[in-house]
């Protein structure tokens, strides 16, 4: 049976950002190792100046930072390095996107 | 069934060791991780590759795998273990049906095994009769063009739930899902559509489904973030002299000033001409200048005369004559 529906998608970056269960969820972890991720300084909340005062249970996420942080879970799990070797690795993964993404402007 | 082999994807056999896959799994990862492969579909094999090891080196996701592999091979129609409620996997629109992402299938299979685990003695249907839960969400990704980031745009997107019959068979069951795609989303970004996820238990809400955005590759636009680069061949005499061309932008045709004595590689930028947002983004022209072919005696006689006009040598800072 085929049933058709056009449903509306939101956008998450600022419209309906990411709480912290979601991106535990995401990122296949459990909450306390996004908790540390943002103690770390490695991903950023969406309103980040209230990160000192704010519970995490009413933290949320921009996409990029859900984006990031499940590169640096994969990273971590796939390679068996710690949090901060997988962080390194995610940033220069991400240099090479972008120098890749430039130097395609010039080939073509 | 479209049934995935994991151990054909690691180049394995199934009697692997643990050390065998996590060294297949390496060479395959440096062969081609999509930042660092020069294979073509280096993505596609990535993707592939990661799901296969991440059922194949976690014991238990693969025991349960080892079980609902011999199952389909021996074509018995057994259930896997967790087969109690429907599951749901996303693909995005253009790949074939069969190409669905079985790895949420999968994951989806494990996630449901491990919360029977915790209530241990318990049927999970009854164990969650007594307390409402949010259904799983979902994530799958999704490609668009620029324009239908623009202009806004609504997709089709196959979505498959593997859910018990009467006799307690797993039966496929399709849905297609139209989802708007809300104007201006940029690639990378996350949108959200609420209760799209796994039904919840008990009265509980249901998930929610995250698509990521990609944006197909564009004929003319590169994208970073809001700003749009582009390639803009002009003439040597545009280039030389100055003069005004036409530049096709994603909200028309303008028309651009080029400076007199602009060299090749040299960035104009229009501001605002990239995808629109707060601020919007602007749009990088990179100025290539194109030659005319000598093919005629006419513009052979041009260039000559160019070189008797403008004598020049390119090689001087070489410290070569001519």
């Amino acid at each position: 049976m085929k049933s058709v529906t056009i449903y509306s998608a939101v956008m998450v970056d600022g419209t309906a950002p990411l709480s912290l269960h979601e991106m535990a969820y995401l990122c296949e972890q459990h909450v306390d190792w996004v908790v540390s991720l943002v103690h770390e300084g490695l991903v950023e909340l969406e309103r980040d100046a209230l990160a000192a005062e704010t519970p995490p249970d009413l933290w949320v996420f921009a996409s990029a930072a859900a984006a990031r942080a499940r590169q640096i879970a994969r990273a971590q799990r796939d390679f068996e390095v710690n949090l901060d070797a997988a962080a390194l690795m995610v940033d220069l993964m991400e240099e090479v996107r972008q120098l890749r993404a430039q130097l395609e402007v010039y080939q073509r | 069934m479209e049934f995935k082999d994991y151990y054909k994807t690691l180049e394995l056999t199934p009697e692997a060791s643990k050390d065998d896959i996590r060294k297949a799994y390496r060479k395959l990862a440096r062969k081609y991780h999509p930042d660092v492969s020069k294979e073509k579909d280096a993505e596609v094999r990535m993707r592939e590759v990661n799901e296969a090891n991440d059922v194949l080196r976690d014991e238990e996701k693969r025991a349960a795998y080892d079980q609902l592999r011999t199952n389909v091979s021996s074509g018995g129609a057994a259930p896997g273990p967790g087969w109690d409620r429907g599951f749901e996997f996303a693909g995005g629109e253009g790949r074939a049906p069969n190409d669905a992402e079985f790895h949420d299938f999968l994951s989806s299979l494990f996630k449901q095994a491990e919360r029977q685990r915790r209530s241990p003695g318990a049927d999970p249907r009854q164990a969650s009769a007594q307390q409402p839960y949010k259904g799983e969400d979902h994530h799958a990704d999704i490609e668009i063009s620029l324009e239908d980031s623009l202009n806004g745009v609504t997709r089709e997107l196959g979505l498959r739930s593997v859910q018990l019959d009467a006799q307690g068979r797993p039966q496929l069951v399709n849905r297609t899902l139209s989802v708007k795609i809300p104007v201006g989303v940029r690639a990378g970004q996350m949108i959200r559509l609420s209760g799209q996820g796994m039904p919840g238990e008990a009265g509980g809400p249901a998930g929610d489904l995250f698509l990521t955005v990609h944006f197909a590759a564009h004929p003319i636009y590169q994208v970073q973030g809001r700003d749009l680069s582009m390639k803009l061949p002009v003439t040597p005499w545009e280039a030389a002299c100055g003069g005004q061309v036409h530049v096709p932008t994603l909200q028309g045709e303008v028309e651009v000033s080029i400076s007199a004595g602009s060299q090749p590689g040299s960035k104009l930028r229009l501001r605002g001409k990239g995808l629109p947002g707060e601020p919007a983004g602007d749009l990088y022209l990179i100025l290539d200048v194109v030659w005319p072919p000598a093919t005629t005696d006419a513009a052979k006689a041009a260039y000559q005369a160019l070189a008797q006009a403008a004598p020049f040598n390119p090689r001087r800072h070489l410290g070569v004559q001519g």
